[in-house]
């Protein structure tokens, strides 16, 4: 599996430490340059509510939602003034999850703006999972150097292969969520009693529907029913279940994605969901269609630059100022959140600013799918078929055992492949269908 | 040395004589050694064994009685891997896994010594770190540690590998106790036996070797050796007790946690250690897992009642008690709760209780709200709002309690306004009298009295060539929606013939990918292992015109609407093979598996004009799915279709044509036709002149089913076996002996098939002289080569049974295609798949026979429900497989919702069930919980539908605590009292004691209050289903 090598390098272990005024739970960071950022210092007024929080985003970060395979890789934060953001994305990359901490749920001070790693570790978990309402707790993102200097802790260095399919998909997550839309909102209680009857297994696909308690779980999927599939995947909420004071569920009918938004006091997690169990979210290649048509590549860079780091971007605002059209602007935005750039608010339904702190520029150069299509290109092995009728783009490309038949249409590209055959493009154009584009001038 | 002599001394397989060559040499020299070491194991790994002896040989030592080959074969592996050792890098080492710890562990310990590379430690790490097995076994690691080599591992496969190793018995060495061999080696007891409290192990698991036979009397497990020591003082006892309570927090698995907490227990802290900890049994409250908060709650109520905890310091941490879904936990902290609280006017305590309030426990929520209004402190401002808050979040019956002792609120609706507001209501709707049945009477009709095709979603036939082509490679991969594959049969039979130029070029993938078929490269589509072969051999006929198609069955088994399937299949893919293309007559237009009225007779008029007949299987078919929509009008362009095809087509369509004896050859298509517009009829009138059997079930007398539940017995190898059964008697019954030797002719190529062919054929069929001349005899009797086979109808009675070899009932998409290829009568189907829940009754969801689709049967609104329907939707009720049990569900929402399912006709069916003595009850009541919170109509019909079980059932015990719970949460949400049968059976049960019989006098307490507005609802919605007059 294609990966990069990447370095969680942390000047100090992220810790939960015992002061004279109180716990102080110091998340140690790390940006993609190898700098350290010092982002915020603040006390918490709900310790234990942060910390079940911070436990659920460990907990997805963490997991391999289909396969025993343990993942060790850390979130990211994002802090802004009107909240900090945790985000994290499952080692299946199947499961998206962000936590939204509003700047009320702490007395604190902002010491920048930006995006960094943050270090999850197992003494960090124990000490989380210890803490009370009872307890005076300070959180603080990054620690200044003097300070650093002072508790002299060692460094930690966490050498990881990062899944190609992994970050794309961390990245790309956020293209899907402009496409979802509210479906059912329901109380906490009756969040509580519809998390409480989720299966710990069963049914690959289920259909949640509204009932008059709530929401309520039909294995048939019928009309007005929002399907999921793999739903057991939201049985890692049940830990934040007794807090909960609303959900949202949002869905998107046309990608099959569902996004669960749990509210609490002064705080938000977002959970959002593949399709599938065993279907992530990279590797779909839907995400780029969404921007087929828009005119979003020359706006991309004067988007960019507006960017920021502002918490909520209103494209009306940006196309103001830039002078592009509002949809320019939209579709460069969803472009940007695709390389990790941007994310996505689906509450307030707009973007926001922030930076995954990976080499994404190396990403785009991994992506098997169209290394793949070019080496047929460079070898020879795609051969137009001659004498069709005009506008019809037919392609031989040889495959393993066979030639493959690719016919690229109006109505949708097509292939003979196996890989095609299997999905219809819904996950995307296979490497004989791209190599074809790139034979007929299309890409 | 050169390499070729480090292989010879590989070759010989001699590990001392390899570490004393390889002793001398200095690292420049192994290193130039090590690619040919490296090379050579990869290549003994791989079988590759260039100084093995070839087959030739090999035989020869196996006849000669002294073969050696294998064990010398690894005896050279694991030399090569010491070599490898040797001379080797880190990389090449890390990569060997094969040494062979009891005769070469002397030669890699004498190696590693001489050679003592940095890299010592990492590779230590690495074996000792292996994902199934640590490479290097617990006394070779020890050895190289004592020499200095390496440094103790740091990772858990060390203790892990520790933990197995020193609780081993060893037979043949003196018994050590395992407490004196850590005596034995102090450094154990310094560094390696704390980590036991680190890293999860089975240290502190059940001891599976105390139930050894020879076991010596003083053996010790882990506990018992580690407190012995302490007792002793040859460890901290202090350090092992914190030690453990850490590990409870540092550890992940939830039995390592619970094996921790007993350890803490058999330690036996006095009462001034658990004081000194008092603070830290407190916090285990936070922590997750049941086990661990179960395992402190003793402790600290001990505590408490000696002062060194305060309800003060312990309420903080309280609240976490009720994150767990169990019960016993929170009623245990509730507990100490109200103890603490009695007399205190604080509010401090508000937090846990309303903590508790949100509990899924009825009983959890009860108990908190005894503290509430315990002690006069309801209706005070802030307890009364925290209940407020939580009344949402409170069972039914909780909840009724709460708003008794709640304040009023300003505002809203006053209690007189609520009375009247009911009363209104109620004179409106005319509320029967209390206790009877409020529900319409069981919606009675036949499938022939609705329009079937109306509102059901058109198939689409596919268009072309190039689409067909795509249809199939899809279905080859993947079947999402079982009407493709109905639409690539149609597509096949209209479009065989239609071969352009490029036909070969184009469909070179598929035919490729098509060769596949059989392994697990194609595991989901129509070619998968389990799928009928026929669709192979259907495709295989289109790509390759001429193509001979396989006809005798294989290892499968096809039984029941699977045969009648393959048959079809059989009969296209020999039209197929043959270049002929024409309509598929029995391709659905509609969703359900509906044909057409109208599109029939244009498809047989269609054959009609190109001088084809139609397909015998094929046309059965399509008559059994005629849908009763527009069958007068499609009767005008019907008479245009001539010959005995015309005429059963109008018969099928309505028209009582004469029949005569001349007909018996075309009796399955007339019987088909007879069904078509008498699915459940008696037809011996109308099939009289045709002189068919009677004996043969729907041919022409309907089937009727009797069945009953019981618990058989099977006794094997000595012991009984007890499995649930549904004894199900088919009347008339199908005659087995049409199709049952059919199964033995397996197909295999060559001399030995034939031979083993003939020798099933001739015990099948020529030996049995009778089975043969009641095969004759039947063939005679209906006029048709085959007997019973030639007839649709009979074939689908033939019974299934669980196996292997069953063909068709592995898939959703297969079962889905034989659900609909049956619309008009599903109950051979629906009797077929009895069995097959019942094989899974007690087991988990299985993707590998996914029953669920069956009960798809009884979705369509257009379709009553029979009483095969209802025995099978009983059996989901029950059924362990969460999927089954969800459809099911959903079904019965759906059934109650229009009508079709009512509590008077389920109630009996479960009873039956029940009768056998198997049912899982809570399971009923896990089911009908979910159904009830639908709408109040769905709660009301719960209640009837439990009311009924339970009276048929004549008892009502403690089994049913979860049905009677369930019976209590709708009356309280109705404001119903129970039926009058029923509460005859449960005041001998309120008369004992126990939690069945406080839920019994609840019961018969219940509905005291009158109609809630739910059950107004529950009625309004009722009185909507009423049937107008």
């Amino acid at each position: 599996m294609p990966a990069l090598a990447h370095h969680y390098r942390y000047l100090e272990p992220s810790s939960l430490t015992a002061t004279p005024k109180g716990a102080e739970l110091c998340l140690a960071t790390c940006g993609a340059a190898g700098e350290h950022p010092h982002f915020f210092r603040g006390q918490v007024r709900e310790p234990r509510l942060i910390a079940d929080l911070l436990l659920t985003l460990m907990a997805v970060v963490r997991n391999h939602f289909w396969q025993p395979r343990p993942v060790l890789l850390d979130p990211v934060v994002t802090a802004s003034e009107p909240c900090l953001r945790f985000e994290g994305f499952s080692g299946c990359c199947g499961v998206y999850v962000r936590v939204d901490v509003a700047a009320g749920a702490f007395d604190a001070e902002i010491h920048g703006r930006g995006t960094t790693n943050v270090d999850f570790n197992d003494p960090m978990r124990v000490a989380l999972a210890r803490l009370g309402d009872d307890e005076k707790v300070g959180l603080a993102v990054g620690r200044e150097g003097v300070e650093l200097e002072r508790t002299a802790a060692t460094v930690v260095e966490k050498p990881v292969r990062l899944p190609t399919r992994w970050l794309k998909g961390f990245s790309e997550v956020q293209a899907y969520q402009p496409g979802l839309r509210l479906r059912h909102e329901c109380s906490g209680a009756q969040a509580r009693r519809f998390l409480r009857s989720l299966p710990s297994r069963g049914a690959d696909r289920v259909g949640v529907m509204a009932a008059p308690s709530g929401l309520r779980l039909s294995t048939m999927a019928p009309a007005g029913s929002v399907p999921v599939g793999g739903i057991q995947r939201l049985r890692v909420l049940e830990p934040v279940a007794g807090r909960i004071r609303g959900l949202r569920l949002w869905a998107d009918a046309e990608a099959g994605t569902t996004g669960w938004e749990l509210e609490f006091n002064q705080a938000r997690l977002f959970l959002m969901l593949s399709p599938e169990l065993r279907r992530g979210f990279s590797g779909e290649g839907q995400a780029l269609g969404t921007l087929a048509g828009g005119d979003w590549e020359a706006a991309m860079a004067r988007v960019r630059a507006e960017l920021r780091w502002q918490a909520e971007l209103d494209p009306a605002a940006i196309a103001v100022r830039t002078g592009l059209a509002v949809a320019q602007v939209s579709a460069a935005l969803t472009a940007l959140g695709t390389r990790g750039l941007a994310g996505f608010d689906v509450t307030s339904q707009r973007f926001f600013h922030r930076e995954l702190p990976f080499a994404l520029d190396r990403v785009e150069t991994l992506q098997p799918r169209l290394l793949d299509a070019r080496r047929l290109i460079a070898e020879g092995k795609v051969v137009a078929v001659p004498g069709l009728p005009e506008g019809h783009l037919e392609f031989t490309v040889q495959g393993t055992e066979v030639h493959h038949y690719v016919r690229l249409r109006e109505s949708g590209d097509k292939c003979s492949c196996p890989w095609f055959s299997r999905h219809q493009g819904q996950r995307g154009p296979c490497k004989h269908i791209l190599a074809a584009r790139i034979a007929a001038g299309r890409d | 040395m050169t390499p070729e002599e480090l292989v010879s001394l590989i070759r010989r397989a001699d590990g001392d004589a390899l570490a004393a060559t390889l002793a001398g040499l200095d690292e420049p020299t192994r290193r130039a050694l090590g690619p040919a070491a490296y090379a050579l194991y990869r290549g003994i790994a791989k079988g590759d064994d260039p100084g093995g002896e070839g087959a030739f040989d090999k035989l020869r030592q196996l006849i000669g009685g002294g073969a050696t080959g294998g064990s010398e074969s690894y005896r050279r592996l694991c030399t090569a891997g010491l070599a490898v050792l040797g001379c080797g890098t880190l990389t090449e080492a890390k990569r060997v896994r094969f040494y062979d710890q009891w005769k070469q562990a002397d030669a890699l310990v004498k190696l590693m010594c001489d050679r003592r590379p940095a890299w010592a430690g990492a590779w230590l790490d690495h074996c000792m770190d292996a994902r199934d097995f640590p490479w290097i076994r617990w006394p070779v690691a020890r050895r190289l540690i004592a020499a200095g080599v390496c440094p103790k591992p740091t990772v858990a496969g060390y203790v892990r590998e520790m933990v197995t190793a020193l609780a081993m018995l060893r037979p043949r060495e003196p018994h050590v106790r395992l407490g004196d061999r850590l005596l034995a080696e102090p450094d154990l007891l310094d560094t390696e036996v704390w980590r036991l409290f680190e890293v999860e192990t089975n240290a502190f698991a059940f001891d599976w070797q105390s139930r050894l036979p020879n076991l010596p009397a003083d053996h010790e497990s882990w506990p018992q050796a580690l407190a012995r020591l302490a007792a002793a003082g040859a460890m901290d006892r202090n350090r092992l007790l914190d030690a453990s309570l850490d590990a409870l927090w540092v550890l992940d698995n939830g039995t390592v946690l619970g094996n921790v907490s007993r350890f803490h227990a058999l330690l036996a802290p006095n009462v001034d250690e658990e004081d000194a900890r008092a603070g830290r049994y407190a916090e285990l409250l936070r922590h997750r897992p049941g086990t661990v908060a179960g395992f402190a709650l003793p402790r600290i109520v001990a505590l408490v009642g000696r002062g060194r905890l305060t309800l003060e310091e312990l309420l903080p941490r309280l609240a976490a008690v009720f994150e767990l879904k169990a019960k016993s936990h929170p009623l245990a902290a509730l507990k100490l709760v109200a103890r603490g609280v009695v007399g205190s006017p604080g509010s401090a305590f508000l937090p846990v209780v309303g903590a508790a309030l949100r509990h899924p426990s009825a009983d959890v929520q009860g108990a908190a709200l005894d503290i509430l209004v315990g002690g006069g402190r309801l209706p005070g401002s802030g307890a009364a709002a925290l209940l407020r808050d939580c009344l949402d979040d409170l069972s039914p019956a909780v909840r009724a309690r709460a708003e008794t002792v709640l304040p009023p609120t300003t505002g809203g609706r006053s209690a007189n306004d609520e009375a009247a507001w009911m009363a209104g209501e109620a004179s409106v709707l005319e509320t029967p009298p209390t206790g009877e049945c409020q529900l319409p009477p069981p919606l009675r009709f036949v499938v022939l009295d609705r329009d079937q095709i109306a509102g059901a979603e058109a198939i689409a036939p596919v268009a072309d060539v190039e689409s067909l082509i795509d249809l199939a490679a899809h279905l080859l991969e993947v079947v999402a929606d079982a009407s493709q594959v109905e639409r690539l049969m149609d597509g096949i039979s209209r479009l065989c013939a239609d071969r352009p130029t490029d036909f070969a070029m184009r469909s070179a993938a598929l035919a490729s990918r098509l060769r596949q078929s059989g392994n697990s490269a194609l595991p989901l589509g129509i070619v998968a292992w389990g799928a009928p072969t026929g669709f192979r051999n259907l495709i295989q006929a289109w790509l390759k015109p001429g193509w001979q198609v396989l006809r005798l069955p294989r290892l499968q088994r096809y039984c029941g609407a699977v045969r009648v399937l393959q048959n079809r299949l059989q009969e296209l893919a020999t039209r197929v093979a043959r270049g002929v293309a024409a309509p598929l007559l029995a391709t659905p237009t509609h969703g359900g598996g509906w044909v057409a009225a109208g599109s029939l007779v244009e498809r047989l008029a269609h054959l009609q004009a190109r001088g084809l007949q139609p397909m015998p299987q094929d046309f059965q078919q399509a008559l059994l799915r005629l849908a009763p929509d527009g069958r007068t009008e499609a009767l005008a362009t019907a008479a245009a279709i001539t010959g005995p095809v015309g005429r059963v087509l109008r018969f099928a369509l309505g028209v009582d044509g004469e029949l005569h004896r001349g007909d018996r050859g075309w009796a399955p298509l007339w019987v088909a036709a007879a069904r078509a517009r008498w699915p459940d009829g008696d037809l011996s009138t109308v099939l009289a002149p045709l002189d068919m059997p009677a004996d043969w079930p729907d041919l022409v007398m309907p089937a009727r089913y009797v069945w009953r539940s019981e618990m058989r017995k099977v006794v094997q190898r000595g012991q009984t076996l007890r499995y649930p059964w549904i004894a199900i008697h088919v009347e008339p019954a199908f005659p087995r002996h049409a199709v049952a030797e059919e199964n033995r002719f397996y197909y295999y190529r060559g001399l030995p098939g034939i031979l083993r062919a003939i020798g099933d054929a001739g015990r099948a069929s020529v030996l049995s002289l009778v089975q043969l001349s009641r095969r004759v005899a039947d063939t005679v009797r209906s006029g048709q080569w085959g007997g019973p086979s030639a007839f649709q109808v009979v074939l689908e009675h033939e019974p299934l049974w669980r196996s292997w070899r069953l063909v068709g009932y592995h898939a959703t998409w297969c079962i889905d295609l034989l659900v609909a290829s049956q619309p008009l009568r599903p109950d051979p189907l629906l009797a077929g798949a009895v069995p097959l829940l019942l094989a899974r009754i007690d087991l988990d969801v299985s993707p590998a026979e996914p029953n669920h689709p069956f009960l798809l049967a009884l979705l369509p609104a257009g379709r009553p429900w029979t009483a095969m329907g209802r025995l099978l939707l009983g059996l989901a009720l029950v059924s362990r497989d969460t999927s089954v049990r969800g459809v099911a569900a959903d079904m019965l929402i759906a059934g109650l919702a229009d009508g079709r399912a009512h509590p008077d006709e389920l109630a009996p069916v479960l009873a039956q069930i029940a009768a056998g003595g198997w049912m899982k009850r809570n399971r009923l009541a896990v089911a009908l919980e979910g159904v009830a919170r639908c709408t109040p109509l769905h709660a009301l019909a719960v209640a009837v539908l439990i009311e009924g079980f339970l009276v048929g059932c004549g008892s009502a015990n403690a089994d049913d605590l979860p049905l009677l719970q369930l019976l209590h949460e709708q009356a309280t949400i109705l404001g119903r009292p129970v039926a009058a049968p029923l509460q005859a059976l449960l005041e001998p049960l309120a008369a004992r004691s126990g939690k069945s019989a406080r839920l019994a006098k609840d019961l018969l307490a219940a509905g005291v209050g009158g109609p809630t507005q739910n059950h107004l609802e529950a009625r309004r919605l009722a009185i909507a289903m009423w049937p107008s007059p």
